[in-house]
């Protein structure tokens, strides 16, 4: 792997020391740096219209198909945020039968979590005995922990419990879309499913820019990306707001693993098998929507960047090094991880940043803003192109979106910054590391993990 | 006692061998329904009857009866008869048989009857004044009194209005037991002891049986069902949920939005009934107790309640036994009217007075120590003040003058067309009585008036002002 790594280096070395020597054939090097996001978007663009295409025989599927589904719902301090997440699940249309695990995590000191989840009761209980149940077909029990242990072993609890299936994770802060469930088990018809990956939305759009901001990147990199990238077989994440996975497959790989970002580590552990079994599939249904709480403030934004980025790097280039083999990833995976993990989430911030720096040092500002323009209005053409894909071929709420396009060309401006902010993350891990002051466990667990 | 010489049923006495004899003599007679399988010595004269028809029949003949013994089927029909006819009313009848009507045990053994009879005997013995009693109620009271104070206590049946009955009242035929306990409470004849149950009636017909139906609160419907309703955020459209499904979605029908996300797109209203005779929402169906007697419909808070309570009688209900139904105790006054129409003719008499000030004056007559001076002068005594007291109240009284024995001891004087001015003539007249008959005071003579239209109060009428009346003139005001 390593070597690879500076095979790749070297090559975009060279391509470096050349520009530097000839100054004048930058702006020709210029679509060098986005050749990373250029072959990702191809890769995206044409699957999303292959998804396009077979998406019409994919829901007419005649379907009987409806086994238990346990939803495993993860709570902390949410308070009573998370009774529209179980009322979401309670609405739920599917003839199965749904079962509704709300786990409270720590629920002495979340007390009102407690309470809250336990108030919700009373939807699914007959005041008499001649009343109808208001949701035949669902069951709901708290899960109290009363001693926190983290996110790991309030989904581990939640799986140790659950009868269903299937199981579906979701956060405590994020509520559903009613033909999410019918539509996530659709997919595990297919028995090579082992695990199907949800769709994410902002549920706060319009409470700033920064919700804005974060509505289009969603768009863009979760409705969008995945939708490409499934098609390929190539899903990036299963999300932890938000998967479904067959039980016992889940049982067997052992369930979630502690320290951060568990979720990518249950989605790379899955993907450690595709090189043995090649049939294996995560599809990826963008009309199963969960819509979760994004960060309001900027300041909010950037500690959970901070998290989230730097964690990519701990899992890709720490705890997963060794999965980054062709034998267990199979080849396009190998090369997916390796574009997209690495080159393009980890190394092209270094590199955009170096590149603009140089850009200032050895030109005269002017032609650096000349080119940083061009630069923009190449970024701000993927994220237009980005965003009427979504618009017209996956939108299911199409009325209440148009609004995206009047706020894209601030979206370029963003992603810079975000990708500035992606490489300090990348340096806080490689540093400090980073991953260890997760408030996503105690420290007494974090203590005992594995290091890496 | 009837002559019988000519009409006597065959009668058929046995000796101790078995043999049918006849006798004449005067020993207690045990009239039997069937024949008993208890023997009874000479003792007993055992009259023993096979044919209900002749058994009605002998009922009125044997003054000396120590008991009846009903000893095949027909009990429930012959007990309500004998307690019916005046001169069985009191008699200790004895019964082997299942029977709907409370009687005094089993078929006794001699032993046993001799002690019962003679207890009967005795109790009998204090109320001397039982034998002209014809009164049902009067009956029922004495019946109480001589078994030892005994309860008068309903029984579950589900076959009446109420679901209970009392089997003692019906033996005597006093008409509704609701109506008559409740008379006999304000007379103070019977006080309750415990209170059996609470039954819940129809307003219409009396009856509880009564079924809780819920119904549409707009028209009144019983074609309701529990409902899911959506409600469109959109359009504002409320309907059923089983319209709303398209397919594996929600879409509002009316509007065509796709409603996707609970609290966002659409929520479930309160609403959750539904009417499927007027389509109308509602939250709560309109419950109300319909009879299942008459199929009316009654507002459940509205209903009649009833207590159902078992009752003892009361002391002074004993001492009416004792007293009060001997007429030498009642001022002899003439005819008089009933409660009723005296309250008829007050109300008539204050209308017209309010109309056209016709002048009339109430005179309330109260011997408030009839007991006591019984107790402490004798009966004799007593006979012999209220005989004078009577025909001194009757010479003072005019042929219009209306008189009613309000109660036991009260008498209530409707004097019409009487100037104010002669009232405090009748005034002097009323406290010389008490003067005139010697020792009278004993008895606690009291005397309350009123006078219309001078003490005519808006609002007033007939049954408060004679109440009033009372309740001056016999002190505890």
């Amino acid at each position: 792997m390593i070597d690879f790594l500076t095979t790749v280096f070297g090559l975009l070395g060279q391509i470096w020391l050349s520009a530097l020597i000839d100054g004048q054939r930058t702006a020709f090097l210029l679509p060098a740096f986005i050749f990373i996001e250029l072959s990702l978007l191809l890769v995206i663009v044409f699957g999303i219209l292959h998804w396009y295409r077979h998406r019409q025989a994919f829901l007419s599927m005649p379907s009987t198909y409806h086994p238990r589904v346990s939803i495993i719902i993860t709570c902390y301090g949410e308070g009573r945020e998370i009774e529209k997440t179980i009322l979401s699940f309670a609405e739920q249309i599917y003839a199965g039968h749904i079962e509704i695990i709300a786990v409270v995590d720590g629920a002495k000191q979340n007390a009102d979590t407690f309470a809250a989840a336990m108030a919700c009761r009373a939807w699914f209980e007959r005041r008499h005995r001649n009343q109808p149940l208001r949701y035949p077909n669902r069951s709901y029990r708290v899960l109290p922990k009363w001693q926190r242990g983290g996110r790991v072993s309030t989904l581990n609890a939640g799986l140790h419990v659950a009868h269903g299936e299937i199981i579906i994770n979701a956060d405590g802060d994020t509520s559903f879309d009613n033909v999410t469930v019918a539509l996530m088990v659709r997919h595990f018809q297919d028995p090579n499913v082992p695990a199907v990956a949800g769709a994410l939305k902002v549920r706060n759009q319009t409470d700033g820019w920064v919700t804005r901001m974060q509505t289009l990147e969603y768009m863009m990199s979760i409705q969008c990306a995945k939708t490409g990238l499934a098609r390929w077989n190539m899903v990036n994440n299963i999300s932890g707001a938000f998967g479904a996975f067959r039980r016992d497959f889940l049982r067997k790989i052992g369930g979630w693993n502690t320290h951060t970002a568990e979720d990518l580590d249950l989605t790379m552990r899955i993907k450690a098998y595709f090189g043995r079994h090649p049939n294996l599939y995560i599809p990826f249904e963008p009309h199963a929507i969960g819509f979760t709480e994004a960060p309001a403030t900027f300041k909010e934004f950037r500690q959970q960047r901070l998290r989230w980025d730097g964690d990519l790097l701990f899992l890709y280039l720490r705890k997963h090094k060794q999965s980054f083999r062709v034998r267990l990833l199979g080849i396009k995976n190998f090369i997916f991880t390796v574009i997209y993990g690495v080159l393009q989430e980890i190394i092209l911030p270094f590199l955009i940043f170096l590149f603009t720096l140089w850009l200032f040092v050895i030109y005269p500002a002017g032609y650096a803003w000349g080119v940083l323009l061009f630069v923009y209005f190449l970024y701000l053409g993927q994220a237009v192109l980005m965003l009427a894909l979504y618009y017209f071929l996956i939108s299911e709420r199409r009325e209440q979106e148009l609004w995206i396009f009047l706020w894209s060309p601030i979206y370029p401006l963003f992603a810079f910054f975000r990708k500035m902010w992606s490489m300090v993350a990348a340096l806080y891990e490689i540093v400090g590391r980073g991953h260890e002051e997760t408030s996503m466990a105690p420290w007494w667990v974090i203590k005992r993990g594995t290091k890496f | 006692m009837p002559n019988h010489s000519n009409g006597k049923p065959a009668l058929l006495n046995f000796n101790e061998a078995g043999e049918a004899y006849d006798s004449d003599d005067k020993k207690p007679v045990i009239l039997c329904l069937g024949k008993p399988d208890v023997h009874y010595s000479e003792a007993y004269s055992v009259k023993v009857l096979f044919d209900l028809a002749a058994f009605y029949d002998a009922l009125p003949l044997y003054e000396n009866l120590a008991a009846i013994l009903l000893c095949q089927h027909a009990a429930d029909e012959a007990l309500p008869v004998i307690r019916q006819h005046p001169n069985t009313a009191l008699i200790l009848v004895f019964c082997d048989e299942p029977c709907l009507y409370p009687h005094d045990g089993n078929i006794p053994t001699e032993q046993q009857l001799t002690s019962a009879w003679q207890a009967w005997q005795q109790a009998y013995a204090s109320y001397p004044e039982l034998g002209k009693t014809h009164n049902p109620q009067d009956l029922l009271l004495a019946y109480l009194a001589l078994r030892g104070d005994c309860l008068l206590t309903p029984e579950r049946d589900l076959s009446s209005a109420l679901s209970y009955r009392y089997p003692v009242l019906e033996l005597f035929d006093l008409g509704d037991s609701q109506y008559f306990l409740k008379q006999a409470m304000r007379d103070e004849l019977m006080s309750p002891v415990s209170l059996v149950d609470r039954v819940r009636q129809c307003t219409h017909c009396g009856h509880n049986k009564l079924n809780y139906v819920d119904l549409c609160p707009q028209c009144s419907s019983l074609d309701i069902k529990q409902q899911s309703a959506i409600h469109c955020f959109t359009c504002g459209h409320v309907g059923e949920q089983q319209r709303f499904m398209d397919g594996g979605r929600l879409v509002c029908p009316n509007c065509l939005t796709a409603l996707r996300h609970i609290g966002a797109d659409y929520d479930r209203p309160l609403e959750n009934m539904e009417c499927n005779s007027c389509q109308s929402f509602f939250i709560e169906a309109k419950v109300v107790a319909r009879c299942l007697h008459c199929d009316h419909e009654n507002d459940p808070s509205d209903l009649n309640i009833a207590q159902i309570q078992s009752f003892r009688i009361t002391d002074k209900a004993k001492f009416r036994l004792r007293v009060a139904l001997d007429e030498r105790f009642s001022l002899d006054l003439g005819e008089q009217v009933s409660r009723d129409y005296l309250h008829w003719l007050v109300d008539w008499q204050l209308g017209l007075s309010r109309r056209h000030q016709i002048e009339f004056a109430l005179l309330c007559l109260s011997f408030n120590r009839v007991e006591q001076a019984v107790d402490e002068l004798g009966a004799a005594q007593v006979y012999r003040m209220i005989g004078q007291l009577g025909t001194q109240v009757k010479d003072r009284l005019r042929v219009t003058d209306v008189i009613c024995q309000y109660e036991d001891h009260s008498y209530l004087l409707l004097l019409p067309n009487l100037p104010v001015d002669h009232l405090t003539v009748v005034q002097q007249k009323m406290r010389q009585l008490s003067q005139l008959v010697e020792g009278s005071s004993a008895l606690d003579m009291a005397v309350s008036y009123y006078h219309a239209p001078s003490e005519l109060v808006e609002g007033e009428n007939g049954e408060f002002l004679i109440a009033r009346l009372l309740a001056e003139a016999s002190g505890h005001d």
